[in-house]
């Protein structure tokens, strides 16, 4: 049977996203299947509006560091965080759900997100589909 | 087989210099599609993170990981499809 994780993405700042979508990657990379479930900041940062916002905040208490690191990124050339999960998508089985609360919160329509989210889905499905996922994270 | 593993001719290579972890993984998952069994898939990578996860993920898929090769400012990396 193949392996499962889960992820809930309830942030939506820059560094976090980056974060999540590198272990995604990696969960992919090593045949996991990956369930990710999009709340609050992280279903705003998933809309046609914000995923294509290069200012996307940083968490708040490491703000100051912005700039140092928006430069680095670039030197690094590291692809975009939707860029990346967008190859980590089409290189395994990634699901990504944004939660219904949230998109009645945010007066949002499924096509107001980006097209790499499949489906907008209720808690109790979600936790449904993550119990037999072997590693569960909150980000 | 030989042991020595500077001897070995890759039947695929994977050039993911410059790319951060999970991208030579991903870059590796994909090649190997395309490896037949019994061939040799060499990955070139100056990921650190990549030298831990290349083992693992090899071992974990059931592919056989013959090495790695330090060159300058990256490794070579090896990997058998089938043991």
């Amino acid at each position: 049977m193949t392996e499962k994780m889960s992820v809930v993405l309830f942030s939506g700042s820059v560094d976090k996203l980056i974060g999540t979508t590198i272990l995604v990657g990696g969960a992919v990379g090593m045949d996991f299947d990956v369930d990710i479930f999009l709340q609050m900041w992280g279903v705003h940062a998933f809309t046609k509006a914000q995923a294509n916002n290069e200012n996307l905040p940083l968490s708040k208490e490491f703000e100051q560091y912005g700039p140092a690191i928006t430069s680095r990124l670039k030197e690094l050339k590291m692809p975009s965080w939707v860029e990346m999960l967008r190859q980590a998508r089409s290189s395994g089985n990634v699901k990504i759900h944004a939660c219904s609360t949230a998109m009645s919160l945010w007066g949002l329509k499924k096509e107001d997100l980006i097209d790499i989210v499949d489906d907008v889905m209720g808690a109790g499905e979600f936790v449904e589909r993550s119990k037999d996922a072997k590693e569960t994270y909150f980000v | 087989m030989t042991s020595d593993i500077s001897l070995l001719k890759a039947d695929k290579i994977v050039d993911a210099r410059g790319m951060s972890c999970p991208g030579p993984l991903l870059a590796a998952k994909k090649a190997m599609t395309e490896v037949k069994p019994g061939q040799v898939l060499e990955v070139k990578s100056s990921d650190a993170g990549t030298l831990r996860d290349l083992p693992l993920w090899a071992n974990k898929m059931g592919y056989a990981f013959l090495g790695i090769l330090e060159e300058s400012g990256y490794t070579r990396i090896f990997v058998r499809k089938g043991k």
